[in-house]
């Protein structure tokens, strides 16, 4: 058997690597999904977390949390049209519109 | 009353919400002024309810809804936010081509968010709560669908936003590791128990809080602050300027209030949120005598409150923070609302040198902006002093006197760019050709409205004071 | 014999991941994140949650990232957008993920040994979480649904073209 605490260093990896992602990828489309590398480190680890008491209600929360992803993604995707539509670009440079 | 009654408020605002969205999408009419007095009816049928359950301290399913006089009054606060925002809105729809059903429905799904997060005391209610609000927000900032600054506002709200989610999201994986649930006194009761476990149960409590940071704009969470009030519609900036920061602030100390009281007052959060606090006064007053947009220049006074707000939370003052984030309220609406006044079709004037020389062309105009940025400087008889004076002096009660010391130093830098604003519009001769429409019965109602609140918050402030003390004391 | 698929899929997990991180074009990371999720799928399982396994799969790998995909057709970028970033921001990123994982190891490290095993065998099948769901989180549920209302108007809204302009 498997120490729960494996599954759950693999979920701090990915989380960490999601930030990194999310810093480093310069266009719109791309760090959402670094959001929801984060997203799915969090599932992870609640289900890494849970006991056997409890797992019960960590896959229901789990459940929430990709109903959450679900509907970031639908709005984020939506935004990244409306930009694409009015600047033909995805990328984070263009947005420099307003600045002081 | 049974657990459905408990849901009236939250079903009101949700069915009003579908009922808007229905009726614009069936309707068709042009003129849309009709939806916002249907909400505004709506609005009443929920105040009415919640004043039903005033003093009762209703609980339901296991804790996930809970009516105290906390949640209530808060609930109040944003039936009158979202109120005053739907009618400082109502001709800007108009002018700048805003679609109005959606404007009108999505935020009072938004403000559904607001009342589910500050009335739970679950932590996967108030995430969901808070996602309700976000969703609707990101959608809101992006109205202004062929304005580019409005949609870079919206992706820069969303990127920021979810990336603050995730970290909130694995933070509450982390407690959830700890306590083995999700009730804050759970989670509470956990810290006190178990030492060996704090380490990751207090990561998770930072994740937590850099969650809510980002939504508040502490620093060094801020960055998209100035963006997002710059872009997105006026309207729909004063309320993410007033709504979201309550209820952000509202359940950090729902959280953080009976965990100082366990004696973790001198722990690592606390240090931690005390630089925050300092840091988050002196970027906001600092940063802010730069700005040459007055909608920008608002972003960094709002941070800079948020500064104030975050003494209130670590001195586990509860009445005077809620006093504050009341008569923000009221400040902050006006003020937003006097922006809105200085605008026509199409073209809205924001820089500091369109307000050269309005109070004397618009001398009601002048006057009544004159007074929010007064209060919003800290001045007396306005609310804004009181609420900082209230603040300072529980601060000081809590030994937090050097905080407070950088709290006073910071509201005299920002007093200075509040009053360069009136210096412009009182002795500076105009330079540019600012014609606004000046006919806008609602926006003016909700103006003297708000002067109101600020001078009553200001000088009579005995009866609110008392019922604000029975909701800050409803948490214990 | 688990231990040997854990490793398998966690290291596909990771190395998919760090693929969509290097890769230039949206479309292989979007690839290469749906293999990610589905060895998340597959570990989902190993810790004893079939049901969320499956739901890993469906929704997530399946429908979200289709979601992804669909953009990605439509907006049709001919060349990539390279990762790399300036200097500063490179730096900072680093520095900022250095620490967080050096704080989340030491908090695993700090915390007493998880004396159980994955794999929770008892009472996992979708009744029981479909009772849980209806019964204790029924509040949260509702509120999902709010949640998904407001998704939907917010990115109808933001998407739709006006007609009158």
């Amino acid at each position: 058997m498997i120490p729960a605490s494996y599954f759950f260093l693999l979920s701090v990896v990915l989380f960490v690597l999601g930030i990194i992602a999310f810093f480093l990828k310069r266009d719109l489309i791309t760090q959402l999904m670094a959001v929801e590398i984060m997203l799915n480190a969090a599932n992870l680890a609640f289900l890494a977390l849970a006991k056997s008491s409890n797992f019960l209600d960590a896959q229901v929360i789990v459940f929430f949390i990709i109903t959450v992803a679900a509907a970031e993604a639908a709005i984020g995707l939506a935004i990244v049209m409306l930009i694409f539509r009015q600047k033909k670009s995805i990328k984070t440079e263009d947005m420099r519109s307003m600045k002081g | 009353m049974n657990g459905f009654g408990a849901l009236a408020p939250l079903l009101i605002i949700v069915g009003a919400a579908l009922v808007i969205l229905l009726l614009d999408a069936f309707l068709k009419k042009d003129n849309k002024n009709y939806l916002a007095c249907l909400s505004l009816f709506f609005l009443v049928v929920c105040a009415v309810f919640c004043l039903r359950s005033w003093n009762k301290n209703l609980s339901y399913f296991e804790g996930q809804l809970r009516l105290d006089n906390l949640a209530l009054f808060l609930a109040f606060l944003f039936l009158i936010a979202v109120a005053f925002v739907m009618f400082i809105g109502m001709k800007y729809l108009t002018l700048q081509n805003v679609p109005g059903g959606e404007f009108y429905g999505l935020l009072l799904l938004a403000l559904s968010g607001l009342m589910i997060m500050t009335s739970s005391l679950n932590f996967i209610v108030i995430f969901l709560g808070l996602e309700v609000l976000s969703v609707s927000s990101y959608a809101l900032a992006g109205l202004k669908g062929k304005d580019e600054k409005s949609s870079e506002s919206a992706i820069k709200y969303f990127l920021m936003g979810s990336f603050a989610s995730a970290f909130l999201i694995f933070g509450l994986a982390l407690l959830f590791g700890t306590a083995h649930s999700l009730e804050i006194s759970a989670v509470l009761s956990s810290f006190r128990a178990n030492f060996e476990g704090q380490l990751l149960g207090l990561v998770g409590l930072g994740l937590v809080i850099i969650g809510f940071a980002f939504k508040i704009s502490l620093v060094p969470f801020h960055m998209w602050t100035p963006d997002v009030y710059e872009g997105a519609p006026t309207p729909v900036t004063a309320f993410f300027a007033v709504g979201p920061k309550a209820a952000g602030f509202a359940v950090l100390f729902r959280i953080l209030a009976p965990y100082w009281n366990e004696g973790f007052k001198s722990g690592r959060i606390f240090d931690v949120l005390w630089t925050v606090a300092a840091l988050t006064m002196l970027i906001g007053s600092l940063i802010g005598l730069r700005q040459k947009n007055i909608k920008r220049l608002f972003a960094y006074s709002s941070i800079a409150n948020a500064g104030y707000m975050l003494i209130a939370v670590l001195a586990g003052d509860g009445a005077s923070l809620i006093f504050f984030l009341t008569v923000y309220l009221f400040m902050g609406i006006g003020a937003f609302g006097s922006l809105i006044a200085l605008s026509k079709k199409d073209r809205e004037y924001t820089d500091l040198e369109d307000f050269a020389g309005v109070g004397f062309k618009y001398p009601w105009l002048g006057a009544i902006f004159s007074v929010f940025l007064l209060s919003l400087a800290g001045f007396p008889p306005t609310g804004g002093f009181l609420a900082k004076f209230y603040v300072f002096v529980g601060a000081v009660r809590q030994d937090l006197t050097s905080l407070v010391i950088i709290g006073v130093l910071t509201s005299l830098i920002s007093a200075f760019y509040y009053l360069r604003i009136i210096v412009y519009m009182y002795m500076r001769e105009p330079e540019r050709d600012v014609d606004i429409e000046i006919e806008n019965p609602a926006l003016f109602l909700v103006l003297f409205l708000c002067l109101y609140g600020v001078l009553q918050l200001g000088i009579f402030p005995g009866n609110v004071l008392y019922v604000i003390r029975q909701a800050a004391a409803s948490l214990f | 014999m688990m231990i040997l698929l854990f490793f398998v899929l966690s290291v596909i997990c990771v190395g998919s991941v760090l693929g969509m991180i290097i890769s230039k074009n949206q479309a292989y990371s979007a690839l290469f994140l749906v293999l990610a999720f589905s060895c998340l799928g597959g570990l989902f399982g190993m810790l004893g949650a079939p049901f969320m396994a499956v739901v890993q799969i469906i929704i997530y790998a399946g429908a979200i990232m289709v979601l992804f995909i669909f953009v990605i057709m439509m907006i049709n970028l001919r060349k990539g957008i390279s990762p790399e970033r300036k200097k500063w921001t490179l730096a900072v990123s680093a520095v900022i993920s250095v620490v967080l994982l050096a704080e989340l190891v030491f908090a695993v490290l700090g915390t007493p040994p998880m004396p159980y095993t994955a794999a929770f065998s008892s009472g996992t099948s979708p009744t029981d979480i479909g009772r849980l769901l209806f019964t204790k989180y029924l509040y949260p549920f509702e509120i999902t649904s709010v949640l998904i209302i407001a998704a939907l108007v917010g990115a109808i809204v933001l998407v739709k073209k006006r007609e009158k302009e």
